[in-house]
């Protein structure tokens, strides 16, 4: 109102007094300002009144109000867009010609410094009109893009607590719920703000005094500038950018933008990444600020910004994260972090946390168990009360579970059974921890995983563990729970014998396959076992040394006593029995049913045993009847006196093995097998207990213990079966094996140099690093072509790594050989200092071989000879055990599978192909099972190879053997 | 059109304690400035306690508000030296006045006294209540440093809306002048300060 009566006598003024003033700082500022803005500049100056106004103008807005309408319709978007981003992103400055002064736009007022990189993505509403070429609404959205991250980065978002939720993984979800997304966001990105300037329709035709008018528009629209500068420092993305450009963010937490065309119907329903909660949270996850309306001539001048309230976001360590939930020990955490990673997620199992394992690695169940164990641990736990023992319980089920699958796949029913007994025994021992449970656990696994395979099951369960453990990042944690475990398996492998039962069923098998063999094979087997177990279970661990023989060995034991062909009939008898019980009750069913049978049938349990032992016994008799005959004998030696007998075992075992190395390229390696044979069932005592004291002794090595401990426990199950009586039997075989153990050695072989240190320090390493990442990583390479070739390249860089770890596990198990030899009254009698010594590392050795029997007897027969040598032999044997697992495993698993698998590879895997090679011609003249193992070995060599299968198997077994592992520690 | 008409007044409870009451008050200040100041600026911004707040860079301005503060402050020693035992706090009020130039009506007849014929109309005052807390024991401090985080936020974006929401009381801009809106920050002003000193009359 005022305007109009001043207008034409301030204009005045203004225009002859200050003008000079005002228009000639203006002048100043063309040359740097836009050649658009300069107009508008001039036009406005300070004073929006500036314009002069004519009263002819009144009757139709003149051209040149027009004009300047334009230019604000024009600037009112491309200046908002120009404000807005510039508090979130780094926009390059544009300078004018032939000056390096950046270019300001000083639109509305506000200067800030013009940049040309919106110039075309803004091409629309730069030029626009009020009439004929209506802007339509500008819509810039900030986002953080995903695709940045690399394999082992998860973006996470903090929510008012500080927990950590994976964006990804909530994206994935909100997608699933709503197939249809809006095109503006992909399908990895989060929107953080959404900002909206717009020019309404306006009904109105212009006014006819549009240029007295536009002077309060410009005026007005200063305030809302200066207020949209404000608030865009209000917001929770500018803390966010403003933070993160301090820290030097992740490019992953860069804020980025896009430019967009609004539609009028803008506002749909559509669930976009901007509304999406990322996490559950009783807040809001978007609010809505409206900076009013500006009336104009040419329609309602809006701005609004639609932003999430919580912009913290981070971009974390996928282990870590991991981790982190399973410190948080947060079912719902893990529910959400693994489904976000692994899209594919598969839901094998009932835990959470399996299910987002296996999603990422689908070739590797182990990692899933593994985590699956973990979300047991933590789940389960509780209500077990106890949670180790939940612990071991995931794991037996975990290996079970996997066993079945891999081992039905890739491994035979031979290496299975093999790898069964020790996943039993550990699943015995877990069981008798847990109680009755456990043992139903234990059972249904083996008469799953026999089917399935054994050996894959009982490997997988223990790999679980140690990934779980090192991958958890809860090292400490799963330290400690293995160490509960193992306590706790302990105890129960005294009760695993009943435990063993399952075993049977998985010998039964076995026994259809080679029920002659068996019978031999079971017979010195038992006996060895029987050695075994009664020195062990009678010493000190009884139960844990036990438990990991427990199944085997127990079983053995008892079978021993038995005449084999009566205990093979009983074994078929019981494995029907138990078939059905395992095939009709699992896990809960399975724990009651294995506590009945159990309870019921000891003489079942003995006989299952006796199967297992039997199974072992054919397996190894396929692969030498010899061998095993002495190995029996050498056993049967043993058993009548434990301790003297180990040490004499051993001794005999060494003698024997030194022939045979000269076969095999590693000549301590086949002297070991011979010794490890007889010695296996020492160094499995001796390994258990040494495990035991590794893992309480030192947390820090808690990982390698872990890994230690799964390596003992498979070898002291395998070294008593397989590895000898086929090693020393058929040199041919054994050379094959011995080929294959060297070929792994002699391509890992710098990796190799420390298997032990691979195994154990991939385990180590790559678990507590790699784990989640590692294992994704691993999953990818695996699910590459190559991935033989990357994990083996992992496994280098690991073992590279790992090496500085290496030693401390090296002596850990050298400290663990010896411990278990003190501990273990049985094998610290039985075998001399020295054969302690070599014992303990037979035991890693074994322990990492131990799994596969024949590796064990390789490894351990090497660990033997070289450990009765020298330490360094240790670390050879280390390095066999290693190798041979490296190569099966190295090829497909080498990362998640590398903890496991190549424990697994060394324990079960190697000796297991030792023994199927050597097994094989006899095997397919025999049965399925040959093919199978024949298979099995295949795929270990393959592994070798590089065989997608044998890789496979590699890593199945590998778990199935770590789990054979922790079973033995347990 | 009607000069006499009383002009909004919106009141802003600031909180603070010794040691960052300059700080927010500078930011507050800063913050109407930054809406009310209506020359070409180049925005600069400052941290005050979590928030980012805009500022003008106009030296009289950041002179004018730095004396007020500071004889906010030494009012607020001298009192709280005086008042110890006051207990909650101390409080002061500044006032923000934005005037608009008019051209007298009548002319002639002040003309010597007003200049130019001119006259300044109050057309908006901020007036912010400010408390100044002094925290003793930690527990103290943390709840004071919350509750002065909450109170900036709440007078920021009070004065966001309030900017945002009433702009036809903006005087119309008729002169070129670096400042159209002549302004004054007033420490303490009588209730009815400004009415008496610029009032009617």
């Amino acid at each position: 109102m005022h305007q109009h009566p001043r207008s034409p006598a301030p204009t005045a003024p203004t225009s002859s007094a200050r003008p000079n003033s005002s228009r000639s700082r203006e002048l100043d500022y063309r040359p740097n300002s836009p050649a658009v803005d300069v107009r508008v500049q001039n036009s406005r100056g300070l004073g929006i009144e500036a314009e002069p106004v004519s009263p002819g103008q009144t009757a139709q807005p003149a051209k040149e109000a027009i004009a300047k309408l334009n230019q604000i319709i024009s600037n009112y978007h491309t200046k908002a867009a120009l404000i807005i981003l510039h508090s979130r992103v780094e926009l390059p400055p544009s300078f004018n010609k032939g000056s390096d002064t950046p270019r300001v736009n000083r639109w509305f007022n506000v200067e800030v410094e013009d940049t040309d990189v919106l110039r075309e993505q803004l091409r629309t509403w730069r030029t626009c009109d009020a009439t004929e070429n209506r802007p339509p609404p500008l819509i810039i959205e900030t986002y953080l893009d995903t695709k940045g991250l690399t394999n082992n980065q998860t973006l996470v978002a903090l929510d008012e607590n500080g927990k950590r939720w994976d964006v990804l993984e909530a994206l994935a979800a909100s997608q699933q719920a709503h197939p249809v997304r809006p095109p503006s966001s992909s399908s990895d990105d989060v929107i953080l703000e959404r900002w909206r300037v717009e020019l309404g329709d306006t009904p109105n035709k212009l006014p006819v005094d549009l240029g007295s008018i536009l002077p309060t528009i410009y005026k007005k629209s200063i305030v809302l500038f200066r207020s949209l500068f404000t608030y865009s420092k209000f917001l929770p993305a500018w803390k966010f950018a403003k933070r993160n450009g301090r820290l030097r963010a992740n490019p992953a937490l860069r804020i980025k933008y896009r430019i967009i065309t609004g539609c009028a119907n803008q506002q749909s329903s559509k669930p976009d990444h901007l509304t999406m909660p990322l996490y559950e949270t009783s807040s809001k996850v978007v609010e809505t600020y409206s900076f009013g309306v500006t009336e104009s001539p040419a329609g309602p001048f809006s701005a609004q910004v639609t932003y999430r309230t919580s912009c913290d976001f981070r971009v974390d360590d996928s282990e870590a994260l991991l981790s982190s939930r399973f410190m948080g020990a947060d079912d719902e955490i893990f529910r959400p972090s693994l489904p976000t990673r692994v899209v594919d997620s598969k839901v094998p199992h009932p835990e959470v946390g399996s299910l987002p394992q296996e999603r990422r690695t689908v070739e590797d169940p182990d990692p899933g168990r593994a985590y699956g164990s973990l979300s047991t641990f933590h789940q389960v736990g509780p209500t077990t009360s106890a949670s180790p023992i939940s612990a071991l319980r995931a794991k037996g089920e975990s290996g079970t579970s996997s066993p079945s699958s891999p081992g039905s796949s890739s491994r035979k029913a031979m290496t299975i059974a093999k790898a069964s007994p020790v996943g039993r025994a550990a699943v015995l021992a877990s069981e008798a921890s847990a109680g009755v449970v456990r043992r139903p656990s234990i059972s249904f696994q083996p008469f799953k995983a026999p089917p399935l395979s054994a050996s894959p099951s009982l490997v997988d369960p223990p790999l679980p563990s140690p990934r779980s453990a090192s991958g958890a990042h809860p090292p400490p944690s799963m330290a400690a729970s293995i160490r509960k475990s193992f306590p706790a398996v302990q105890d129960n492998g005294l009760a695993s014998p009943s435990t063993a039962s399952p075993r049977p069923a998985s010998i039964s098998r076995y026994s259809s396959a080679f029920s002659h063999r068996r019978g031999r094979p079971s017979g010195g087997i038992n006996k060895l076992e029987d050695d075994n177990s009664s020195g062990k279970a009678s010493a000190t661990s009884s139960a844990q040394p036990g438990s990991g023989l427990l199944a085997e060995a127990t079983g053995t034991s008892a079978d021993s006593i038995h005449a084999d062909d009566e205990n093979i009939s009983d074994f078929l008898k019981m494995l029907d029995l138990r078939k059905d019980l395992l095939n009709t009750s699992q896990s809960a069913t399975l724990d009651t049913t294995a506590r009945r049978t159990t309870v019921t049938s000891a003489a079942l349990t003995r006989f299952q045993r006796m199967r297992d032992s039997n199974a072992a016994l054919s397996d190894s008799m396929s692969s030498s009847l010899l061998l095993q005959r002495s190995s029996n004998s050498s056993s049967k030696q043993l058993s009548g006196v434990p301790p003297m007998v180990a040490g004499t075992s051993i001794s005999t075992a060494s003698s024997p093995g030194k022939p045979i190395s000269p076969h095999t390229p590693h000549t301590p390696a086949i002297p070991s097998r011979l010794s490890s044979n007889s010695i296996v069932d020492y160094n499995h005592t001796e390994v258990n207990e040494v495990v035991l004291p590794q893992e309480h002794g030192s947390p820090l090595h808690v990982n390698t213990s872990d890994e230690t401990l799964m390596e003992h426990g498979p070898s002291i199950v395998n070294p008593i079966d397989i590895p000898t009586s086929p090693r020393l039997f058929p040199p041919a075989y054994r050379r094959s094996s011995s080929a294959a153990h060297r070929r792994r050695t002699i391509a890992v072989d710098d990796d190799e140099i420390f298997p032990f240190n691979r195994s154990v320090s991939l385990g180590a390493e790559e678990r507590s690093n790699v784990s989640l990442g590692a294992l994704h990583r691993q999953h990818e390479y695996e699910n590459s072509g190559p991935p033989t070739h990357r994990a083996q390249r992992e496994t280098r860089p690991l073992s590279l790594n790992e090496d500085p770890a290496v030693p401390p596990t090296s002596l850990s198990r050298e400290q663990g050989s010896h411990k278990g030899v003190t501990p273990g009254p049985t094998v610290g009698s039985s075998s001399s200092s020295h054969h302690h010594v070599y014992q303990p590392r037979f035991s890693h050795s074994r322990g990492r071989g131990s799994s596969s029997g024949h590796h064990s007897l390789s490894s351990g027969s090497s660990s033997l000879a070289r450990g009765t040598a020298i330490p360094p032999c240790l670390a050879e044997r280390e390095r066999d055990g290693n190798g041979s697992g490296s190569n099966s495993a190295t090829s497909a698993m080498e990362d998640r599978r590398g903890i496991g698998q190549r424990p697994s590879a060394g324990r079960g895997g190697p000796p297991q192909s030792a023994q199927l090679e050597e097994d094989e011609p006899l095997l397919f003249a025999m049965s399925d099972f040959g093919a199978s193992r024949r298979s099995f070995e295949e795929g270990r060599h393959g592994n070798h190879a590089h065989d997608p299968s044998g890789n496979v198997a590699g890593s199945r077994r590998g778990s199935g053997r770590r789990g054979g592992g922790f079973h033995v520690w347990s | 059109m009607e000069p006499r008409k009383t002009p909004p007044e919106y009141f802003l409870e600031i909180f603070a304690d010794t040691t960052t009451v300059r700080d927010i008050l500078k930011g507050v200040l800063n913050l109407i400035f930054f809406h009310r100041y209506f020359p070409s600026i180049r925005p600069t911004t400052f941290d005050v306690l979590d928030f980012t707040l805009p500022a003008i860079n106009d030296e009289d301005l950041e002179t004018l508000i730095e004396s007020r503060i500071s004889a906010l402050v030494r009012q607020h020693s001298s009192s709280a030296a005086s008042a110890q035992e006051g207990g909650g706090g101390v409080r002061g009020r500044i006032a923000v006045e934005f005037y608009e130039k008019r051209r007298r009506r009548s002319g002639i007849w002040f003309g010597g006294l007003a200049g130019k014929g001119e006259e300044e109309v109050c057309w908006e005052v901020w007036n912010l209540d400010v408390t100044i807390a002094t925290p003793r024991t930690e527990s103290e401090r943390a709840k004071v440093r919350k509750a002065m985080e909450n109170m900036l936020q709440k007078a920021a974006l009070k004065i966001l809306a309030v900017v945002n929401r009433e702009k036809d009381h903006i005087p119309p801009i008729t002169t070129s002048d670096s400042n159209p809106f002549p302004y004054r920050i007033v420490l303490n002003p009588r209730s009815d300060g400004w009415q008496n000193r610029f009032g009617l009359y």
